[in-house]
C-alpha cells in the first residue's frame, strides 16, 4: 500500500526533478516579438488607436514595418516559414475559385468541391466549416468533408486596427507561435500549427484556413504547411470586389462598394452603393440607405411587407390581412385612398419575378399618411412623396424594395441603386 | 520593484513588460510542461499566456496580484490548449526524453512509474497536482488559479491523489484499471 505521505513526497520530488529549469531561449524573444506589434485592450476608451491602413500600393510598407519591428527586437524569427517548399503529394492546384462575397480569387486542388459563402461574415470569431459565411473548398470524396478543407472569409476592419484584427484571428488556442507573412503582398500573420493566415489590405481583413483534422494523421503529411503556402501563393485579393453587410444607421458615410442585407429576404440581396449615401435604418427588418444630407431622407428601403393600412389617415391594418402573393400586395397598395399608382409592370431581378409600379402620395393630405406594415413598424410617407416600388417573389419571400424620391434629381440617384440590386445565389 | 514594473507595463511600457516576462517565463514554462506533458504544447501555452497578459494588463486592478493573475492566465491557456489538442489530435505527444538532474529520492524506475500514473489522470487532476505539489499553492490559492470554488479545489486535490495512488497500485500489480474522475460528496 502506498501511503499518502509517501506518495506526496515522491510526487514532490518527481516534479522537482522533472520540471525544466529554463524555457527555450527563443520563447521569450518570440513572445516579445508579438508583444511589440500588439496593442493592449483598454476599457473606457471611446475610440481605439488606429494604425493607418495603407492603400494597396502601401501594403509593402506596413509589411516592412512589421518585419523591421521584429528585427529591431533583435531576436530571430522561427524557422517554420524558412524551409524549402517540398512536394506535398496533394492534387495539383488547377481549380480556380472566385469568392462571390469576399473579394478573393485563388486556386485549389483538382477535383475538390467549392461551397461559396451565402451571407456576409460579421462575427468576430474565426468561421468554421458549417458557417454560411465561410467560403469552403473541400475534398468531396472524403467521408468526412470537414476533415480536410480550405476556408476563407473577409470582413471590413471597422474601428479595429489592422494589426489587432489580424493577430486576433490567428490567436486561437494552440496556434502560437505565429509568424509575419504576406498574402498577395498584404501583410499579416500565419500560424504554422493551425495553418491559419490573416492579412489585411485597404481596410479589409482576410482569413485563410488550411484545415487538416487530427483524426486523420496521414493527411497532415500531404497537406502540410508547405502545401498551405502553395495555396496562399495563388491568392489574389480584390477588396473593392468584396461585399459588406449593410450596417445599421450610424451617420457615417458608407464606403462606396457592394453591400448585402442580413438574413430574412429569402436569398442574399446585394446592391452597389455609390459615394454620398448613409445607412438610415436601425430596424433589422427594414434596412435602408439614404442620400446623405437630403432633407427628405430620399433613399431605398428593403422589407417584407405583411399588411397594408385600411385607411391612410389611420394606423389600423387591413382585416383580413392582405393576401400572400405579389399581386395581392400590389393591388392593396395601389388601392390606398388618395394615392395615385401607375399600372404595375413585370420586372425580374436575378431571375426572380415581380411587379414594379410607382405610388404618389397626395400632396394636400390633412393627416399623417400611413401605407404598409412590416413586422417592425407601419410606414409613413410625406405629402407628394413618390415611391418607386418593386415587389419580388424571392423563393416564397415577398420582398418589397421602395425607392422614396421627392424630385427628379432624387430619381436620377435612386434608380441606379435600385437597378444594381442582385438577388442570390 | 515588481509593482513598479507592473504599473509601467499596464501603462503600455513594453520594456517593463519584457522584464516582467523574462522573470516569469521559466517558471511558467515549467508549470505548463508539467501540466501538459508536452514540450511544444507547453511553449504554446506559455507564449499564449504572456501575450494575453500583455493585452489584458491594463485591466488588472491590483498590481500586487500580478503573479496570481498571470498564473491564472497560464492555467487557462493550458486548459484551452489541452481541449484543442483533444479535438485536433488523436494522440497526445509523449514527453521526449530529456536529461534530468539526478535525484537521490527517486530512481529511474520510480520516475517511470509515476510518469505512467500521471499520464492516466485527467488534465484537471494533473493541473491540480502541479499547482499543489510543484508550485506549492494551498487549495485556496489553487482554487483562485483554477477559478473554481475552494471546496471543489479541495475535493479535486483529494481525488487526484487517490486516483494517482490507485494508478500506481494497479501498476505495481501489473493491471491497468480505467480511471474516471468521480464525484465526492
Amino acid at each position: 500500500m502506498i501511503t499518502q505521505s509517501d506518495l506526496e513526497r515522491r510526487l514532490t520530488a518527481h516534479y522537482a526533478a522533472e520540471a525544466p529549469r529554463q524555457a527555450p531561449d527563443w520563447l521569450l524573444g518570440s513572445t516579445l516579438d508579438i508583444v511589440a506589434v500588439s496593442h493592449q485592450r483598454r476599457r473606457l476608451v471611446a475610440r481605439p488607436w488606429r494604425l493607418p491602413v495603407p492603400r494597396r500600393s502601401g501594403r509593402a510598407g506596413l509589411a516592412a514595418a512589421l518585419l523591421v519591428a521584429v528585427a529591431l527586437i533583435g531576436t530571430s524569427l522561427g524557422s517554420f516559414l524558412k524551409g524549402p517548399i517540398e512536394e506535398s503529394g496533394a492534387p495539383p492546384l488547377t481549380g480556380s475559385f472566385t469568392s462571390p462575397l469576399f473579394g478573393v480569387d485563388m486556386s485549389y486542388p483538382a477535383g475538390w468541391v467549392t461551397r461559396p459563402a451565402t451571407v456576409a461574415w460579421t462575427k468576430k470569431d474565426m468561421p468554421t466549416f458549417d458557417d454560411p459565411f465561410f467560403d469552403v473548398i473541400y475534398d468531396g470524396t472524403r467521408a468526412n468533408p470537414d476533415h480536410l478543407f480550405i476556408g476563407l472569409a473577409s470582413q471590413p476592419l471597422g474601428d479595429e486596427d489592422a494589426i489587432n484584427w489580424t493577430s486576433r484571428m490567428v490567436s486561437e488556442p494552440g496556434c502560437f507561435p505565429v509568424e509575419t507573412t504576406q498574402v498577395d503582398d498584404a501583410p499579416g500573420w500565419v500560424s504554422a500549427s493551425c495553418q491559419i493566415a490573416a492579412v489585411s489590405v485597404d481596410g479589409r481583413g482576410y482569413v485563410f484556413l488550411g484545415y487538416v483534422s487530427g483524426d486523420e494523421p496521414a493527411l497532415s503529411e500531404a497537406y502540410n504547411l508547405a502545401w498551405f503556402e502553395q495555396v496562399l501563393a495563388t491568392v489574389r485579393l480584390d477588396p473593392e470586389g468584396a461585399t459588406s453587410l449593410l450596417p445599421p444607421a450610424g451617420g457615417e458615410m458608407l464606403t462606396p462598394g457592394t453591400y448585402t442585407l442580413g438574413d430574412g429576404y429569402g436569398k442574399p440581396v446585394t446592391f452597389e452603393v455609390p459615394v454620398g449615401w448613409v445607412a438610415c435604418s436601425n430596424l433589422p427588418v427594414e434596412p435602408a440607405v439614404c442620400m446623405r444630407g437630403n432633407p427628405n431622407e430620399s433613399g431605398v428601403t428593403f422589407q417584407v411587407v405583411v399588411n397594408v393600412v385600411a385607411e391612410p389617415c389611420g394606423e389600423e391594418l387591413r382585416d383580413p390581412p392582405v393576401g400572400p402573393s405579389v399581386d395581392d400586395l400590389v393591388s392593396a397598395i395601389s388601392e390606398l385612398r388618395g394615392f395615385e399608382a401607375t399600372p404595375p409592370v413585370d420586372v425580374t431581378i436575378s431571375g426572380y419575378r415581380g411587379k414594379q409600379f410607382e405610388l404618389t402620395a397626395p400632396s394636400d393630405a390633412t393627416c399623417p399618411l400611413r401605407t404598409w406594415a412590416n413586422s417592425g413598424r407601419i410606414n409613413g410617407v410625406g405629402g407628394g412623396e413618390v415611391n418607386l416600388l418593386r415587389v419580388i417573389d424571392v423563393a416564397g419571400t415577398r420582398l418589397m424594395i421602395a425607392g422614396a424620391i421627392h424630385s427628379e434629381a432624387d430619381r436620377l440617384r435612386v434608380e441606379p441603386l435600385m437597378d444594381s440590386i442582385r438577388i442570390g445565389p | 520593484v515588481q509593482r513598479a514594473l507592473v504599473d509601467r507595463a499596464r501603462a503600455g511600457d513594453r520594456d517593463a513588460f519584457a522584464l516582467l516576462a523574462s522573470g516569469a517565463v521559466d517558471r511558467m514554462y515549467a508549470i505548463a510542461r508539467l501540466i501538459l506533458r508536452d514540450t511544444e504544447l507547453a511553449e504554446d501555452a506559455t507564449q499564449e499566456a504572456l501575450v494575453r497578459a500583455w493585452r489584458d494588463l491594463p485591466n488588472l486592478r491590483d498590481p500586487d496580484a500580478f503573479d496570481a493573475w498571470i498564473r491564472r492566465l497560464l492555467v487557462r491557456s493550458c486548459a484551452d490548449i489541452g481541449r484543442r489538442q483533444r479535438r485536433w489530435r488523436t494522440e497526445i505527444t509523449l514527453l521526449p526524453a530529456e536529461p534530468v538532474q539526478s535525484d537521490g529520492a527517486s530512481n529511474l524506475a520510480d520516475r517511470d512509474q509515476l510518469e505512467r500514473g500521471l499520464r492516466r489522470l485527467s488534465d484537471r487532476q494533473r493541473t491540480m497536482l502541479v499547482l499543489h505539489f510543484y508550485v506549492g499553492l494551498t487549495p485556496t490559492e489553487a482554487a483562485d488559479a483554477l477559478e473554481i470554488p475552494v471546496g471543489t479545489a479541495k475535493s479535486r486535490l483529494h481525488y487526484a491523489i487517490e486516483a494517482l495512488r490507485a494508478a500506481l497500485e494497479a501498476d505495481e500489480r501489473g493491471t491497468v484499471a480505467p480511471l474516471q474522475e468521480g464525484r465526492l460528496a
